[in-house]
């Protein structure tokens, strides 16, 4: 048996050798320095986030307001060069004037707004369906909610490039070698093959900005694609977690299987519905990679299904680094209106 | 290699199968509709309900008459609900299906005009041996999983260190303007990352720090969310086994390391492998930041295009070949998926907790 | 609504491959006539909510059959059978309002608006919760949180109201005052009721008709005073009164009950070993009593009093004698001797534990 504790003796023999004034200096010091000890186990993570979170929010505020801010053009101290302050970046991004032919913001926001809109409630209404009839079959329960929750796990440039083959025409416009799998499935039903991806695909003209709707549906199937796993999951254990007497008691009360589905489980796990619609909105409004997956760099053509995120980015490699600041702002600004608006909303709604 | 001839008529009948899952299933949808609609019409005669006096008679309780409807119901109900799983899970599965089977494909045979569910005209490994010789201007495929293998343990060994030493002094030893820290620390979670992203490309741009490594690790080494997680779940240990370590003599670290850290391992693992995974995913940071091929990071180089720079096909084709890009796929993917097997306990364990805090 | 329980019996398939079966409830025969409310009474394990739940239909039988006025039902869907349920633990909907709970049932019948809320408000008066029509649940006491299930239960007007358990989370005062509650308002609407109880106590107090049940058997149907007079068996005779029966280990020896050496009865039956009980009121004391009990303490309880006592035939640690406080026992005494009331003594086959009656 070993005593490593050694620090009573050590007190022991301070309190022998300085009597008086000098051992409550230090004695006062050494346990100022052993309360305050916390901060030697934070100190690494602070002070990563120092450089790397809290001085990047206020440089993104102060940056913004940089007129002609560009990385190409470092001046003598190496910061990039601008030229004087104003709201000039905001300006020229909202209006789509950003003189260099990149993304244009409106069209990318559009985008982003259906997108995120579409696919969300859909995948998440897919995802109670999908839960609630797994929860209700016992046989190789297991084996589905496996099956189910692969999704989850994927790297989303490689599955969006998976899905691009689904909706691709390979080959020359005039003679495509194949027009892909969901092409394949719409012949069935008498549906001539649609250039879901390439420079024929079908889109509506909105003054200026085009709607390119058959790319929408190519993003928006991935979209839901790639949300179900994760939704299912959450909602599956919180449907497990529901006590089964509520069920018992809305069947002696007569109720339906829909009655039961819409009026007790429903709201039962209200709280789980509403953290995936909340994560699943906020997530939306910052996708990127997933249309990168699809349609490449350029984000289709002329980045006709750009997002808010890759426009910020696009206008980064450009090294508009001005532009790229103000859009983000623009960004930060839609989320908190987003969270605000949910706080009120989920509020009211899933009180209990 | 296979003869594999035979199995174009298995991928025939695979095709007739989907059909007849579909046509099941939307027959069941209107069963179901019309079923659930006659029970509505019925719903009062055949209940024995509204009646406080008693001496009534029972008309309109035919027992045999619903005992049967119901097990009709709730067999149909039955049928219906395994079919829709079948479908979801089929749909689910299609993309990695097609992801593995493209990739052994010729790339003749992928452009067939209709499409092949099985490498027909012959199983071949030779789309990975083509994708991995490629050494090009876009960076080669080992030079990125070193890279990538690199960055992701020093990053996911140092964050998870980080995170621990956090969480601890976050859930466990007081100091002052802790809460106000984490609170701080709490609300950089509203602020979406691009923000930072942005800034820190022009930091580490400014610092000349492009193509390193460290560039690709020390942003991304605190996430706040984890040590968020990790705290509460440090709180949920009694504070009683703290006392008894103290009593024990053992010191602050010593507690941590001896008691929590044990505590806690199926978050701590679930951490560690979300935390790897995150690396393998990353995209944009590496492409911005380390803009030579050579420095960049595994999905990166998946994200490209392959052309047939091995001359599979005799120059045949000269743009981007997909049977390449998914044999690229495949060997991003398989990982995970080797993860996932043998984790999935962890992994789900991870995602599920962060669903149930809301 | 009359309800006839014929040959119901349920076995749970072992949860283990190759483990035993479990016969939670076995051979049920019972006929309960219209408008009673009754009690099934047993120890925890016993089969009675089984039972109540094969009742309400959530539960299906391994065999047997169960009529509701000569209807059989066995097998027909809870929802269908008309019956009210009222859950261990209420089972309301936490996020509606006491209001939406107990319309809800109305609401499945698809009845109109303005008729669901006038019989929402009534069945709510008939509990005395009409005040509280717009609270969530989570906002109610306990008591209020019972009533609110009853009234959910009644509102549709079932013909069969089932209660599980339905004193067992409240507190000792609100037990009280809620049991009373629950004959009153089952006297007031008639209907047929089944509710099931561990408490003896409960179930004497407010039940028409008392099953007792033990490990899936019934032990004995009857009303309540009449089963505590005349219990079947040892088991019966134990499990109802506080405080317990004492029990004796004694033998009859022609036509004398005996305990120890001292004859404290008589009897007609044939000489056997038998367990003799004896219920607390049925000790007389009297200086030259048959009985001798060794006094350990007597406690004093106002309306009368309790001899703590010992005995070494009992099978208990001691003995309990409750005789009048206005009777003078000897101070300090050591040993007290008691005459046995005839009609408070029941013999028990000590083999099969079944009463010699």
């Amino acid at each position: 048996m070993k005593f490593r504790n050694r620090k009573p003796k050590e007190v022991e023999a301070d309190l022998v050798l300085n009597d008086g004034v000098q051992l409550s200096r230090k004695e006062k010091f050494l346990r100022a320095f052993k309360e305050q000890s916390g901060w030697l186990f934070v100190a690494p993570a602070v002070i990563l986030m120092l450089i790397f979170t809290a001085y990047p929010i206020v440089s993104a505020f102060i940056n913004a307001f940089k007129q002609d801010l560009r990385m190409t053009s470092l001046g003598v101290t190496g910061q990039p060069m601008y030229n004087g302050w104003g709201f000039d970046n905001f300006v020229r991004v909202l209006k789509g004037d950003t003189g260099t032919g990149g993304a244009n913001f409106l069209q990318c926001l559009i985008n982003t707004l259906v997108f995120t809109f579409v696919s969300v409630p859909l995948s998440t209404l897919l995802a109670l369906l999908i839960s609630v009839a797994l929860n209700s079959i016992k046989a190789v329960q297991k084996a589905y909610q496996t099956i189910l929750f692969l999704p989850y796990l994927t790297n989303s440039l490689a599955m969006g490039a998976v899905f691009a083959t689904f909706f691709k025409i390979v080959g020359t416009q005039s003679s495509p070698d194949t027009v892909g799998i969901v092409n394949l499935v719409l012949g069935w039903f008498g549906i001539s093959p649609i250039d879901w991806m390439g420079l024929q695909s079908p889109a509506w003209q909105l003054g200026s900005l085009s709607i390119p709707w058959a790319k929408y549906i190519v993003v928006i199937v991935y979209e839901i694609w790639s949300g179900l796993p994760f939704k299912i999951l959450i909602l599956f254990s919180a449907l497990q977690s529901v006590n089964k007497q509520y069920y018992d008691a809305a069947r002696i009360d007569g109720a339906s299987r829909n009655t039961i589905l819409w009026k007790i489980t429903a709201p039962m796990i209200s709280p789980q519905i509403s953290y995936l619609l909340v994560t699943g909105i906020m997530g939306g409004m910052k996708q990127y990679s997933a249309i990168i997956g699809l349609f490449d760099d350029t984000m289709g053509h002329d980045y006709d299904v750009g997002t808010i995120v890759g426009y910020i980015y696009q206008y980064l490699d450009s090294s508009y680094t001005g532009y790229a600041f103000a859009a983000s702002l623009i960004l930060f600004a839609i989320i908190m209106v987003i969270t605000a608006i949910n706080l009120r909303v989920s509020n009211k709604r899933v009180s209990y | 290699m296979f003869d594999l001839l035979v199995l174009s008529s298995v991928a025939a009948n695979w095709l007739v199968a989907l059909m007849v899952i579909v046509i099941l299933a939307e027959v069941g949808v209107v069963v179901w509709l019309a079923l659930s609609i006659r029970s509505r019409k019925t719903a009062k005669s055949a209940s024995v309900v509204g009646q406080w006096d008693l001496s009534a008679g029972d008309e309109g309780f035919d027992v045999q008459k619903v005992q049967k409807r119901e097990r009709a119901k709730s067999i149909i109900k039955t049928v219906f609900v395994y079919i829709f799983l079948t479908i979801c899970a089929v749909l689910a599965f299609l993309p990695f299906y097609w992801m593995v089977i493209s990739s052994f494909k010729t790339e003749d045979e992928y452009r067939l005009s209709s499409p092949t569910f099985f490498p027909t005209m012959g199983f071949q490994f030779k789309n990975y041996t083509s994708v991995i010789a490629q050494t090009d201007s876009s960076g080669s495929f080992l030079q990125v999983l070193v890279n990538t293998l690199v960055v992701g343990l020093i990053s996911t060994s140092l964050g998870v260190i980080i995170t621990v030493l956090t969480a601890y002094a976050l859930a466990r030893m007081n100091f002052k303007g802790k809460n106000i820290l984490f609170a701080a620390m709490l609300a950089t979670m509203m602020i979406p990352g691009e923000m930072f992203t942005i800034s820190n490309y022009v930091t580490v741009s400014t610092w000349k720090w492009n193509d390193t490594y460290t560039v690709l690790i020390l942003p991304f080494l605190v996430s706040v969310y984890y040590i968020y997680l990790l705290r509460n779940n440090f709180m949920q240990i009694p504070n009683s086994l703290y006392q008894a370590a103290k009593v024990d003599g053992l010191s602050d670290m010593g507690y941590l390391i001896k008691v929590m850290v044990p505590l806690t391992a199926p978050t701590l693992v679930s951490i560690t492998l979300l935390k790897f995974i995150g690396t393998w995913n990353s995209y944009i940071w590496p492409r911005l930041v380390n803009g030579t091929p050579d420095w960049q990071m595994i999905t990166n180089w998946v994200s490209r295009g392959f052309t047939d720079r091995m001359g599979l096909y005799g120059g045949r084709y000269s743009e981007t070949l997909d049977t390449l890009k998914m044999a690229a796929v495949c060997m991003v993917s398989l990982p995970l998926f080797v993860l996932f097997i043998f984790c999935r306990k962890y992994i789900m364990h991870g995602v599920s907790k962060s669903g149930t805090k809301g | 609504m009359r309800i006839s329980i014929q040959h119901l019996t349920k076995i749970f398939p072992s949860r283990t491959k190759g483990g035993k079966e479990v016969h939670a409830v076995e051979d049920m025969c019972i006929e309960i006539p219209s408008g009673k409310l009754v009690g099934l009474l047993g120890p925890s394990g016993c089969g009675k909510s089984t039972t109540l739940f094969m009742l309400s239909g959530l539960e299906n039988p391994t065999s047997g059959k169960i009529l509701f006025d000569d209807q059989d039902v066995t097998t027909l869907a809870a929802e269908k059978r008309g019956i009210g349920l009222v859950f261990q633990n209420y089972a309301l909907y936490p996020h509606m309002t006491v209001q939406q709970n107990i319309r809800f049932p109305l609401d499945n019948m698809r009845i109109k608006k303005e008729e669901g809320n006038a019989r929402a408000l009534d069945a709510a008066r008939l509990v005395q919760i009409e005040d509280l029509m717009s609270r969530k649940p989570n906002e109610l006491s306990g008591g209020q949180q019972q009533r609110v299930a009853i009234a959910r239960a009644l509102v549709k007007m079932p013909n069969v109201l089932l209660l599980d358990e339905p004193l067992s989370n409240l507190d000792a005062r609100l037990r009280l005052q809620t049991r009373e509650e629950i004959k009153r308002i089952q006297r007031e609407t008639g209907i047929t009721t089944v509710f099931v109880t561990h408490d003896q106590e409960e179930a004497m107090s407010i039940c028409d008709i008392m099953v007792v049940m033990k490990l899936g058997v019934v032990q004995q149907i009857g009303e309540p005073q009449s089963i505590y007079d005349d219990p079947n068996n040892l088991f019966v005779a134990n499990f109802l009164g506080t405080p317990p029966i004492n029990i004796f280990k004694g033998r009859i020896e022609g036509g004398k009950v005996y305990v120890g050496q001292e004859a404290i009865g008589e009897t007609s039956y044939d000489d056997r070993e038998v367990y003799v009980g004896i219920r607390p009121e049925g000790f007389v004391y009297d200086a030259h009593g048959a009985f001798t009990l060794g006094v350990d303490h007597i406690e004093v309880m106002g309306r009368d009093k309790s001899v703590v006592a010992l005995h070494e035939s009992s099978t208990k640690p001691t003995v309990r004698c409750i005789i009048d406080s206005d009777v003078v026992l000897p101070h300090e005494a050591t040993q007290l001797r008691f005459n046995i009331k005839p009609y408070k003594l029941f013999l028990f086959d000590a083999e099969t534990e079944e009463r010699l009656k």
